[in-house]
């Protein structure tokens, strides 16, 4: 030690942590089992310092917290009136949507099993926006699956040990996800698009998770009825519907691209949107959804936030602000869809 | 078995496992204006201060890289930042003739906000593009303020860690 300089130490420990995020960016998996293996370690010690920090944390949050506390109760008694007689809409939409589907023989739109969990641990470091939940392997989750509250995604969940997960929100800048902009929702809460079944559809024997099909309506068949489906996704019970299976979609659901994160302080944005001409125009106040697709780690339809700033660029596609629906700040009580992409099930 | 629990790096080893728990548990969910105090920081920064920017360096790198393995973001970015803090802190110690408690103080929470902006660029360089905007300044300001005032905790923790006798004035 001695016969190194203090400028060679230091020119080593840099080096050294250049070489890391280096073997990091070229070799995740080494480096993930590494922290797979970490915190299979490190729970313990956690668990012990959860116990022993809780009545600090209770003191602070009670310190802190108080008015707030007793405002939002109330808010939140009033929400919760408003949102049940939304829920019973929405499974009376649902259950509409599956009859219809079952009249004109096209394949009812599956379910998706749930786990219920709850958030346990916030971010460690401001820079990271991720929650720990309270369910992991044993109940079937897996790296990858969507998890969602009930106003819509939340995130995804990025490790998982037997009895907790790690999820990665929505605003976390590594967050990238498929997305579709779709006309304002008629119900609050529920996401609403309009449906064109052609009638003369051939008969599918086996459900399958297709992504809408799009058409344009100027060549619609006069064959065909428009119906409209409402779902809400975090209807009681322990199951999501699928939305979208089946069926074809309009002109309002074609801008497509991808969801990015951007940090706790500034609203996600979409990029790479269609650049085509025949697309609408997106609208604040549009809804963003899931786009889903074969290789999607979420199901198509899943409610993610509406658009807040649409920033037009000369020659090049726009930049959506989208707010998440969700209050990431304040999360208790999640859902982990035991979604797998199409292409995962089928291969 | 004792003699190994004398070792200062050990100690720091274990240190650095009981900073992380209380960092992922209590610290993670206290959030003063909605910034997360980070104590691995702190203690990156507190032991340049008692130890010369060479151990600040070292010490920062172990306490990075045992952060990075509990964290999703690139794995390497912590020991690069923390290295940095330690060695910056220790560095500024050294240019002082007999810093007192509170210049120890200011020098930790300079350090730590430090630290903030050179975690950004960082990031933005090596990691995930999230935008350098007006929250990072905030973020640093309320992290070198509360790293500033949990100091002279820190600071006696990381002598008797590294076995550091405090210099007679």
């Amino acid at each position: 030690m001695n016969r190194f300089t203090r400028r060679r130490v230091i020119l080593l420990l840099v080096l050294t942590s250049v070489l890391l995020i280096t073997f990091n960016n070229t070799s995740s998996g080494l480096v993930g089992s590494v922290r797979t293996g970490f915190g299979y370690v490190f729970r313990p010690f956690k668990g012990a310092a959860r116990v022993v920090t809780r009545p600090v944390e209770s003191a602070w949050r009670g310190i802190t917290d108080y008015g707030d506390l007793r405002k939002e109760n109330l808010a939140l008694r009033d929400q919760l009136a408003r949102q049940a007689g939304n829920a019973a809409a929405a499974e009376a939409f649902v259950q509409e949507h599956n009859e219809l589907l079952k009249l004109q023989q096209l394949p009812v739109a599956p379910s998706i099993s749930t786990v219920i969990a709850q958030v346990i641990g916030d971010t460690p470091r401001g820079d990271q926006q991720t929650v720990e939940i309270n369910q992991g392997s044993r109940r079937g989750i897996r790296v990858g699956m969507p998890v969602v509250n009930g106003s819509g995604l939340i995130g995804r969940v990025t490790a998982v040990y037997p009895d907790g997960a790690v999820v990665r929100l929505v605003s976390d800048p590594q967050f990238i996800m498929s997305v579709r902009v779709t006309c304002p929702a008629a119900i609050p809460g529920v996401v609403t698009t309009t449906t064109t079944t052609t009638i003369a559809a051939p008969e599918i024997t086996d459900p399958v998770i297709t992504d809408p099909v799009i058409t344009d309506p100027v060549t619609s068949d006069p064959n065909s009825i428009t119906t409209t489906t409402a779902y809400n996704v975090f209807a009681p019970g322990t199951t999501v519907p699928i939305a979208g299976s089946g069926g074809t979609t309009s002109r309002c659901d074609r801008e497509t691209g991808a969801l990015r994160g951007r940090g706790r302080s500034d609203n996600p944005q979409i990029g790479l949107l269609n650049d085509d001409s025949l697309s609408r125009s997106i609208e604040v106040g549009d809804n963003v959804v899931t786009a889903g697709g074969n290789d999607s780690l979420a199901p198509a339809g899943l409610p993610i936030g509406k658009v807040t700033r649409v920033v037009l660029r000369r020659g090049d596609s726009p930049i959506v602000e989208v707010k998440v629906n969700a209050d990431l700040a304040h999360l208790n009580f999640v859902q982990v869809l035991l979604y797998l992409p199409v292409s995962e099930v089928s291969g | 078995m004792l003699y190994i629990l004398r070792r200062p790096w050990f100690r720091l080893i274990l240190l650095a496992l009981v900073l992380l728990s209380i960092q992922t548990t209590l610290f993670s969910e206290m959030k003063p204006f909605g910034e997360t105090i980070d104590i691995m920081l702190l203690a990156a920064a507190a032991t340049g201060i008692v130890g010369g920017s060479q151990v600040g360096a070292l010490a920062g790198f172990i306490l990075g890289i045992a952060f990075d393995l509990v964290l999703v973001s690139p794995f390497g970015v912590s020991p690069l930042v923390y290295g940095i803090v330690g060695f910056l802190a220790g560095y500024a110690t050294g240019l002082t003739f007999q810093p007192t408690w509170y210049l120890h103080s200011a020098f930790v929470a300079l350090a730590s906000a430090g630290g903030v902006f050179v975690f950004a660029i960082v990031q933005y360089i090596v990691g995930p593009r999230a935008p350098l905007s007006a929250a990072v300044l905030q973020t640093a300001i309320v992290l070198g303020i509360a790293n500033g005032i949990l100091a002279p905790l820190a600071m006696p923790i990381q002598r008797w860690c590294l076995g550091i006798k405090r210099a007679v004035v």
